[in-house]
């Protein structure tokens, strides 16, 4: 089918905007973030001072600092400037790596890709850890080149909604045959089969707990036993290794490699790693090479893979997918836009275009939905299945009927019954923007009853909540009261996809409705919502004040979005425990 | 109407009692529309003085005609009957139009939903297929809006209005519209905003009853509020911007209600206050010192060097109503004022690129927080959205600058008033004499204005500068 040139040009050119507007709001960003004060930039989680540099860099380039505690919100990966200066941009390019809190050491790793000047580093002196821009502008707009080389008029096809709905009828039979030895449902046996079959593109829409990871592992699996070679793609170096390690557990001798650094994981797994793309020597037979899409930016005119496939397609932004999507004619995406979506940063961006590559071809083309959850009880999944997924998603005979097991009695028993898997402990508390000490206070109750009279492990634990913040404080509270292991989860949300734990305790924090008003978009992002009650396989517990769903958005999505909320808090069971750890609340 | 049908409607507004003292009134949708923006408004609609009530402004009244017009321009298009009935008679209204309905009428223009205390006028109400107590159709309500996206108070006052159809047809719409400004059809879930109008309405009950208190609370929209003047008589916490209504009821509680006493407070006795952080003691503190000095209040310094050049002012206007783009606007450090007008739909790809071959190189464009908006409407309008991020790499944002370095003791919108309250003077608005300027097209009102816009913006970047050193 032919592509009017006047529409490729469009394309090219608003997704060249896209990126463009990102790397500007981003840069607007970080000005206003270096406009702030030390002081201010410490409170808001977006600088580290006060660390001393404890040797010289290592021959991998990790640097050591010694800090007395760790408050910024900074991630494994994040770019970051090391500096004493005024100036945050004279500081060095580092990406971080870890907080250590037993050793209270912070460790970052020296930007390999950067080629300035490297400033001096001194053992012993201090020094402050402050945001830096992503930059990836030049990669984005290298791989977009690629994407409209006419080489690639397929990935154009394919965005244009004109790519061909053909499948081979032979290899979906296996596929489903398969499947079936697996031990698949029928829907993963499908998905399976329309993926090995696939002439251009196939969409697999995997639910929390759905078994997206062992599908995926096993479509790759049976492609490579075909002889084809695979790029494997993901927004994140980690995403990438998981689907690879799961690969490795259902197939010890494929061939698998890493575009990119070997983590000590992947290692331990006999998985090898290589730098750049063209230089990478492969099997004859199957091979299964992972990637980010930066990893095939650059046009490699013998196309060398047979499929991409992209996982957790729904995080991974449009023009990210269209790049991976120029390294093989077929693509198979597994994701779900009902998760958490990519993060926009774009102040002036392009509606149409600012979404993740899963969500933009899923209005396109059609999808086959894995709809089975292995994760929730009935009940559970229920609710997320009414709330996000229009009744589709059942819990599976396996999972449907679990419980928490509980001793007799203890403490706080109506929140912790296990006959209602989802409740809302009604903390009432008003005018709180980021951190609740009220609901601190509660979670470490509820944590102390099931650790000391239910006994459930810290491992089998998790507390969410939007703020880090709130982590602080609740942190703060735990450790306090000798709670506090490297087995229990504190952490946001965003940390939390793809992971499960048998109780999920959510702590909202917020109660000042003009303020959610102000980050509704952020606040009562429906994908927010379901990937936090998602994480329980047997029990979730909603700690929030009533304000927390009071507030109106302006915007009419963002208003849509609060009344999910709102709909939640009026159908769950409640236990108002205001009076014993609620603050002021009254008058408003 | 029968018991049942007013009892399904009252079930939906969840015992909703409006008392005696206000019984002559009904709540409409424009009660539910209004509640979104200001609660205390809705409030004062039923209990204040309606002597006290100001009158639109011409420029918002120019708006409002404008909205009618454009309403009559969409409803001439399609084919609707109105019931007839006299003015005021609702009974009679509601009556004519259960009788269309009966009918199955394909549509109709201002139907009337009257069940006391409640009373809906949609715009429009469609036919649609399904089942419902007139037979195997019903009706779904649609609104028509002069602005160019969906708001949610706009949505909400459509599902006002499909409460009170489901009393009469029995069944709740499953959908309701909004025909926009370009003539595009939004279309929503009305089922999806029960539980906020359900809340929305409780709490006006709430309000209504004196269960609880309601309190003017300062924000932008009181700039063109009929209440306005009521509301800025008020002393103390009521009226003091900068904090959100959990804030106001959070100092209330710990016996803040005058200004002078915030003004002075001294930030260590949060260490006394359990309900309130030093973080909302200081910002309360300043909004109260800038309140009582009748001038801004410095809070941080403005990051200005990274600025290039001198900084050249510029702005665009468009006339939002119909997303024209009239009045481009520079001034190039040590020149003249430029102003172009594209007073014609042709003139404005041809002024807007004269405008930009003015624009000096080398230089940060200094503005006013609107021209981004503009700027990406017009290079999307022209066809040249790619220019949009080189532009705005060199864009510096005033407002934004201000309003983050200074505390204004009211909210302020426009550079005139943020240089007023600088130097502590009354400030003097131009939107008015802007927006009737613009869409009366008189030009040589927009040059002056433009003039002086891009004077005043000169003068806040010199301001600005001399805080930032």
């Amino acid at each position: 089918m032919s592509l009017e040139p006047s529409k490729i040009e469009d394309l090219r050119m608003r997704l060249r905007s896209l990126v463009l507007h990102g790397a500007e709001s981003e840069r607007k960003d970080l000005e206003e973030l270096f406009a702030l004060s030390v002081a201010e930039r410490v409170e808001g989680g977006d600088c580290e001072e006060s660390l001393f540099l404890m040797g010289p860099p290592d021959q991998e380039g990790r640097i050591r600092l010694r800090s007395e505690g760790f408050r910024a919100k900074f991630r494994e990966g994040d770019p970051l400037y090391l500096g004493n200066s005024d100036v945050v941009e004279y500081g060095m390019p580092v990406n971080f790596g870890s907080w250590d809190p037993q050793g209270q050491e912070i460790s970052v790793a020296r930007d390999r890709f950067d080629r300035g000047p490297s400033p001096e580093l001194y053992t012993g002196s201090e020094y402050r850890l402050d945001r830096r821009g992503l930059g990836l502008e030049r990669l984005l707009l290298e791989g977009l080149d690629s994407v409209f080389h006419r080489e690639n008029r397929h990935v154009l096809e394919i965005l244009q909604g004109q790519a061909g709905r053909g499948r081979d009828e032979g290899r979906h039979e296996l596929g489903k045959k398969r499947g079936r030895e697996a031990g698949f449902t029928e829907a993963q046996s499908e998905a399976l089969a329309q993926a090995v079959s696939a002439e251009n593109l196939c969409l697999i829409h995997g639910p929390p707990g759905t078994g997206k990871t062992r599908v995926l592992a096993e479509i790759a699996l049976f492609l490579a036993e075909r002889r084809c070679r695979l790029f494997l793609s993901a927004f994140t170096h980690r995403a990438v290794d998981n689907v690879l390690l799961a690969l490795r557990e259902i197939s010890p001798g494929l061939p698998l490699i890493k575009l990119g650094k070997q983590s000590d994981e992947l290692r331990a797994a006999g998985i090898r790693a290589g730098r750049q793309l063209d230089r990478l020597s492969l099997p004859d037979g199957g091979a299964v090479v992972g990637g980010t899409s930066f990893a095939a930016r650059k046009f490699s005119r013998d196309r060398r893979f047979h499929f991409v496939l992209i996982d957790e397609a729904g995080q991974v932004p449009l023009v990210h997918g269209a790049i991976a999507m120029t390294q093989a004619r077929r693509a198979i995406l597994v994701g779900d836009p009902a998760q958490l979506a990519p993060v926009h940063k774009s102040r002036h961006g392009d509606q149409e275009y600012e979404t993740s590559v899963y969500a933009y071809l899923a209005e396109r083309y059609p999808s086959v939905l894995l709809d089975q959850s292995f994760r929730m009880n009935r009940e559970l999944c229920d609710v997320i299945s009414d709330c996000f997924y229009e009744g589709r998603l059942q819990a599976s005979e396996h999972s449907a009927g679990r419980r928490l097991a509980l001793q007799e009695g203890g403490p706080l028993r109506s929140l912790l019954d296990p006959e209602t898997p989802l409740i809302w402990a009604r903390v009432d508390h008003l005018g709180r923007r980021r951190r609740s000490p009220e609901e601190a206070r509660l979670i470490a109750d509820l944590v102390s009853a099931l650790r000391h009279h239910h006994d459930l492990p810290s491992s089998e634990i998790a507390i969410l909540t939007p703020y880090r913040a709130q982590i602080r404080e609740i942190r703060g509270v735990l450790e306090d009261r000798g709670l506090l292991d490297g087995d229990l989860v504190v952490d946001t949300v965003e940390r939390m996809q793809g992971q499960e734990r048998e109780v999920v305790l959510l702590s909202l924090a917020s109660s000042d409705r003009d303020d959610l008003e102000r980050q509704a978009s952020f606040f009562y992002q429906p994908g927010r919502l379901n990937v936090c009650l998602s994480r329980a396989r047997s029990k979730c517990i909603l700690v929030a004040s009533r304000h927390a769903f009071r507030a109106r958005p302006k915007d009419l999505s963002a208003l849509l979005s609060a009344g999910r909320f709102k709909a939640l808090s009026r159908s769950l069971p409640q236990v108002d425990m205001s009076k014993s750890h609620g603050g002021f609340s009254s008058g408003f | 109407m029968d018991a049942s049908q007013l009892e399904a409607a009252c079930e939906r507004m969840r015992g909703f009692v409006i008392p005696e003292a206000a019984s002559r009134d009904r709540l409409t949708g424009s009660h539910v529309y209004g509640f979104l923006t200001c609660e205390h408004s809705v409030y004062l609609d039923f209990f204040g003085d309606k002597e006290r009530r100001r009158s639109p402004g011409p420029a918002l009244a120019r708006l409002l005609a404008r909205g009618v017009a454009f309403e009559d321009e969409i409803v001439a298009g399609l084919e609707l009957i109105e019931p007839e009935f006299e003015p005021g008679d609702f009974v009679s209204g509601a009556e004519e139009t259960r009788a269309l309905m009966l009918e199955g009428v394909p549509g109709i223009y201002q139907a009337v939903l009257f069940e006391p205390p409640f009373l809906g006028i949609p715009d429009l109400m469609r036919r649609v297929e399904g089942e419902s107590r007139f037979g195997d159709y019903g009706y779904e309500i649609g609104d028509v809006k002069s602005s160019y996206k969906p708001r949610a108070d706009q949505a909400l006052q459509v599902a006002f209005y499909s409460v009170l159809l489901e009393g009469l047809q029995g069944v709740l719409p499953q959908e309701g519209y909004l025909i926009l400004r370009d003539g595009s059809e939004e279309r929503f879930s009305i089922a999806e905003l029960l539980p906020a109008l359900e809340e929305l309405l409780e709490e006006m009950g709430d309000l209504f009853s004196g269960r609880q208190g309601s309190f003017p609370h300062r924000s932008f929209a009181c700039r063109d509020c009929k209440w306005r003047d009521v509301c800025a008589e008020g002393t103390g916490l009521d009226w003091l911007p900068g904090l959100t209504r959990a804030e106001q009821s959070l100092l209330r509680s710990e016996g803040f209600t005058e200004l002078e006493d915030l003004a002075r407070l001294e930030p260590e006795v949060a260490a006394e206050k359990e309900t309130l952080s030093e973080t909302l003691l200081v910002r309360a503190r300043l909004h109260a010192e800038a309140s009582v000095q009748g001038c801004a209040v410095p809070r941080r310094r403005p990051r200005l060097k990274d600025r290039m050049g001198q900084g050249c002012p510029v702005l665009i206007w468009s006339d939002a109503f119909d997303r024209r783009y009239l009045v481009f606007g520079l001034l190039p450090p040590g020149g003249e004022a430029q102003v172009f007008l594209a007073m014609d739909p042709g003139d404005e790809a041809a002024v807007f690129e004269q405008w930009r071959s003015c624009l000096p190189e080398g230089q940060s464009l200094c503005h006013a927080g609107a021209f981004m908006s503009s700027l990406h409407g017009i290079l999307l309008a022209q066809g040249m959205p790619g220019e949009g991020p080189s532009l705005e790499r060199r864009s510096l944002d005033l407002m934004n600058l201000a309003r983050g370095g200074f505390v204004f003791p009211a909210p302020v919108r426009e550079v005139s008033e943020v240089l007023a309250s600088l130097q502590g003077n009354e400030p003097v608005g131009r939107e008015e004499e802007r927006l009737l300027a613009l869409e009366d097209r008189d030009a040589d009102t927009l040059r002056r204005l433009a003039t002086e816009e891009l004077a005043d913006l000169q003068q806040l970047l010199l301001r600005l500068d001399e805080a930032s050193v």
